[in-house]
């Protein structure tokens, strides 16, 4: 069985991290994937240091994109917003802890991408 | 040894059984005698037809005649009513540039809720920027087309009717020859993607009743990056083509051009040779199985498939219940899992089957908001790849508990 569905991307599946909609966000990101319909939005509140002090996300989709979307913005909570802007795919799969392969990598990069562009 | 099974040796892809391959509505794998007359025609000299006055020149355009001619037949066409192009796609594009390209405010375009992205797609952004209107036939209870609505839909404004035949998303078999008399009845042009049903069903364009059709070689058996438009004699007059280039024109003076006035008119560019003939070949592949017999083993299997289907806890079949009125390909969902983790699953376990929307996501969003799983069907399929699907869903259903 793919180590794609370890026990701790499921847990994030079960009980996401910061999802819904938080309060006084400045910024916010729709993100869709148009081959499997993965859907995600980002809720951002940034201060005047440019640190993330808040970020939650809602979306529809795979285990892959859904988790990481848990997963990513858990660890992007306090960073500063270059340093965000700095996270690379390679992050991400350190993050998830599983290689996506060519096919899943988008699903697992879209929430990364809806919080560059959010931030942009 | 049965007849089946003498049919799936013939596929070097599927030798080892180290895949299960239900993904044929995506792509076909390629037999032997297919890879071979590409390989042969290959290896014996290239040229580019009509281009040269050597001997590989004049070898690759009898190839390429030759091919034509065999692929209108398999259609019940003539060879100066088809056009090669790069697949469905293109065909499709063509003929909505074409068409829709004249069209305006107050005319109508009537589709059906199955369209795939290729047909709907070009559709659309015309729609939008010529200002004509497109008009959607829904799916009825029964989960087809109301003929009786269609009656009402296609009218005085109605210009072209355009339809899949067989969903690549259902399976469900549209009652193409039915509409097109309703469209032809008020002088609309009748357009027909049979993509995924010109490998599963005897085809001939006279009994359906359209003025063009599409469809590409790599749902056939045969190879990629080509496919063929058919245009009847009394469309092509109005068409125009998409490329222009070399090989499309009978003389080019200083200040006029005078246009080939055949289907060359469509093909501007070096031909894809080597593609016509393993297109041809593919055609031949299927001529010799029968297309009934092809038919008739399908229905057996998806009647099997569809049993198995039913009896699994949490698995929901969109398609409809029974085999007949559609082609053998099933779309399911399992509760509570995304299509993604379902196909994932499966291909850990080497079980080919495709997830998501299919590109036709009107359709696919109304069925399930996660896209469904689709299970398709070729001509190497077997018991026994559905017995292993059976066993790789409920992996599935045990890895993701409710």
């Amino acid at each position: 069985m793919s180590d794609m569905y370890r026990d701790h991307l499921l847990d994030h599946i079960r009980r996401p991290r910061n999802h819904g909609v938080i309060e006084n966000t400045n910024l916010y990101r729709h993100e869709a994937n148009p081959s499997c319909g993965d859907v995600i939005d980002v809720y951002l509140r940034t201060n005047a240091d440019g640190l993330i002090e808040g970020a939650s996300f809602t979306g529809r989709g795979c285990v892959i994109s859904q988790a990481s979307a848990s997963i990513v913005i858990e660890a992007i909570l306090g960073k500063s917003k270059s340093t965000v802007l700095a996270m690379g795919p390679k992050d991400v799969v350190g993050l998830l802890g599983v290689e996506p392969g060519p096919m899943r990598m988008n699903c697992a990069l879209l929430p990364l991408a809806a919080l560059h562009k959010a931030l942009c | 040894m049965g007849f089946w099974e003498d049919v799936k040796l013939q596929f070097p892809a599927l030798h080892d059984d180290r895949i299960v391959y239900l993904d044929s509505g995506a792509t076909t794998q390629m037999p032997e005698e297919i890879l071979e007359a590409i390989s042969s025609y290959e290896r014996g000299g290239r040229g580019n037809p009509h281009r040269g006055l050597h001997d590989f020149a004049a070898r690759a355009t009898r190839f390429l005649q030759e091919s034509r001619a065999t692929v209108a037949q398999f259609i019940g066409a003539q060879p100066s009513e088809l056009l090669f192009t790069k697949g469905t796609t293109e065909g499709l594009n063509l003929v909505a540039q074409a068409l829709g390209g004249r069209l305006g405010p107050g005319d109508e375009v009537v589709l059906t809720i199955f369209e795939h992205h290729a047909m709907l797609l070009p559709w659309r952004q015309l729609a939008s920027d010529k200002g004509f209107t497109l008009r959607y036939l829904p799916m009825s209870e029964n989960g087809v087309i109301d003929l009786e609505l269609a009656r009402k839909v296609i009218g005085a404004k109605t210009k072209v009717v355009a339809v899949i035949h067989a969903s690549n998303v259902l399976g469900t078999i549209l009652p193409v020859a039915e509409l097109a008399k309703l469209a032809h009845a008020v002088g609309a042009w009748v357009v027909v993607d049979v993509a995924q049903s010109v490998a599963r069903l005897p085809i001939d364009v006279q009994t359906l009743g359209c003025d063009t059709m599409a469809f590409g070689a790599h749902k056939m058996y045969g190879p990629e990056g080509i496919g063929a438009l058919y245009i009847a004699e009394r469309l092509r007059p109005h068409l125009k083509p998409l490329l222009f280039g070399g090989g499309m024109v009978d003389e080019v003076l200083d200040d006029t051009i005078r246009y080939a006035d055949d289907v060359r008119l469509f093909e501007a560019g070096s031909p894809n040779v080597g593609g016509a003939v393993g297109f041809a070949a593919a055609c031949k592949f299927l001529t010799t199985l029968g297309l009934e017999r092809v038919r008739e083993r399908e229905l057996e299997l998806t009647t099997k498939l569809m049993s198995d289907l039913a009896q699994l806890p949490r698995v929901k079949i969109h398609s409809s219940k029974t085999a007949l009125g559609r082609v053998g390909l099933v779309s399911f969902s399992v509760e509570g899992v995304h299509s993604h983790d379902v196909a994932q699953i499966l291909a850990d376990q080497g079980i080919a089957v495709r997830a998501g929307y299919h590109c036709a996501a009107p359709l696919t969003r109304c069925l399930d908001l996660s896209g469904t799983v689709r299970v398709s069907l070729g001509v190497y399929s077997a018991d026994h790849d559905l017995d292993r699907l059976v066993v790789g869903i409920r992996k599935v259903l045990e890895r993701f508990p409710v």
